[in-house]
């Protein structure tokens, strides 16, 4: 049962976000912590949370109507784009991402500049500001090389980066002096990344609504409406 | 790849103290079915263990498309919902020792199904019965991700016999709800041994019976007059 992806309509934009890393909670009795202990669950989802301004012309008016119902029943290709959990242009430094600035990131099997892949015709593309695996990694991992060479700072936690449509949560860093950043994700790779692969500061990753009536609103005398505050998991991006 | 014990007794950790819990055991699921192999697990996501189990099989992702699943490759049955709370495609019933003899009705139940599946599912009915339905356990120390390095420890094997198909409608939130569960009934392999063959024994058959198992002289089932036409009294 195919089920549609729509990119998340740019302007009913977030007015706060968040991304965590998917958990669990199991009992802990037997430990010297307590009776509820959360774990990172093993393949655990990103969740990301997002609230919404008010949303108040006719245009948005009529897109937040149709989101009302495709909320529920269709998965989003969302952009993690808060200044808080992502890594910025000045942080990542310049260098090295020329070939982004030309081409773009594309989300769909991560190739530079393939025609065939979605998303990458150029439609609603933003420079991404990115760095460069450099270890292959197999999917399912959680630990992940990246080269640090242009990075102005050390490799941040609590980040948010991207790779091939997946977003991840950065839990731990290990900024090596040799140039690279050992990262341990959560959840673990979705795809195998191989040596060069570009991993994004803005990711972008496809959601599915964990709570589609919360985001449901009453549009109030003059068009206005706010969408709820909701929760959106990840779907993964497996090949 | 490692030993399944050693694993579990490394990330255990005794002389480390035990307040670290750094390892989570799972189940696995083999579901063996005739040409179409089916690998779950009880987890999130899709898990890679080192060692392979069954054939390659295919299956359909999120687009529709076809993917492969190789046969060191488990899908998670458990899909999140929302934060800490998870739906479970795959409803396991409690698994028990075959060791005591009994032979319990074990009923899988396959979750989240839709209609089209569902009905498709009708006539694969063939694929099930008698085939084997294999459970392992899956040590995932903290730091492997999905890419468990220990082997998989066997834990039962039941013989799959049956599936039914059930179709409900509820009201959930906004709307009706349709479901299409799958039953499946898997049996141990103490199923039938209550049974005599034929439900009726003789000495001919005994006799050949001990035979058929390295017996000479089994006259278990032979006629003792001094035994017939007496009443026995239990004191």
């Amino acid at each position: 049962m195919a089920v549609p992806i729509y990119d998340w309509p740019q302007s009913v934009k977030p007015q706060a976000s968040l991304v965590i890393a998917g958990g669990q909670y199991t009992d802990g009795g037997f430990t010297a912590g307590g009776a509820a202990i959360g774990q990172f669950e093993p393949g655990g989802r990103t969740i990301l949370a997002l609230r919404f301004a008010t949303m108040k012309n006719a245009v948005d008016a009529r897109l937040a109507s149709w989101l009302m119902s495709a909320v529920g029943s269709a998965y989003f290709r969302i952009r993690i784009d808060g200044e808080a959990q992502t890594l910025s242009l000045a942080e990542a430094g310049e260098a090295g991402n020329e070939a982004l600035l030309a081409d773009g990131v594309g989300w769909d099997d991560g190739e530079f500049g393939d025609a065939e892949t979605l998303f990458d015709d150029d439609t609603g593309w933003e420079y991404e500001p990115a760095l460069f695996a450099g270890l292959a990694a197999d999917e399912g991992a959680e630990y992940l090389t990246v080269s640090t060479d242009a990075l102005t700072v050390p490799f941040p936690v609590g980040v948010a980066i991207g790779h091939r449509g997946s977003v991840y949560m950065v839990r731990e860093a290990d900024t090596l002096e040799s140039g690279t950043a050992v990262l341990r994700l959560s959840p673990p790779l979705r795809r195998a990344v191989a040596v060069a692969d570009p991993i994004t500061f803005k990711p972008f990753g496809v959601f599915r609504c964990a709570d589609p009536q919360a985001f449901r609103a009453l549009f109030a005398y003059g068009r206005f409406v706010q969408p709820g505050e909701v929760r959106f998991i990840e779907v993964p991006q497996t090949a | 790849m490692t030993d399944f014990a050693t694993a579990l007794n490394a990330a255990v950790n005794l002389s480390g103290g035990v307040t670290d819990i750094n390892a989570v055991v799972r189940r696995c699921f083999l579901f063996d079915f005739d040409g179409m192999p089916m690998r779950l697990w009880d987890g999130v996501g899709r898990l890679i263990t080192v060692s392979s189990h069954g054939d390659a099989a295919t299956a359909e992702g999120p687009g529709g498309e076809t993917v492969s699943v190789a046969a060191n490759e488990w899908l998670g049955f458990r899909v999140p919902m929302d934060e800490g709370e998870t739906l479970s495609l795959l409803t396991v019933p409690p698994l028990k020792s075959p060791r005591d003899g009994r032979n319990p009705d074990y009923t899988f139940t396959f979750n989240g199904l839709d209609r089209a599946t569902a009905d498709a599912l009708v006539n694969e009915t063939w694929r099930v019965s008698g085939r084997a339905l294999t459970v392992f356990s899956v040590l995932l120390v903290d730091g492997e991700g999905l890419r468990p390095q220990a082997g998989l420890r066997w834990r039962l094997q039941l013989t799959m016999a049956s599936c039914t198909f059930r179709h409900s409608v509820e009201w959930a939130g906004d709307g009706l709800r349709r479901t299409y569960p799958v039953d499946l009934l898997a049996r141990n392999d103490n199923a039938g041994r209550a049974h005599a063959p034929g439900n009726t024994m003789n000495d001919t058959g005994q006799r050949r019976h001990a035979a058929s198992l390295g017996v000479t002289e089994d006259a278990g089932g032979e006629y003792v007059p001094a035994l017939a036409k007496r009443t026995f009294r239990f004191p």
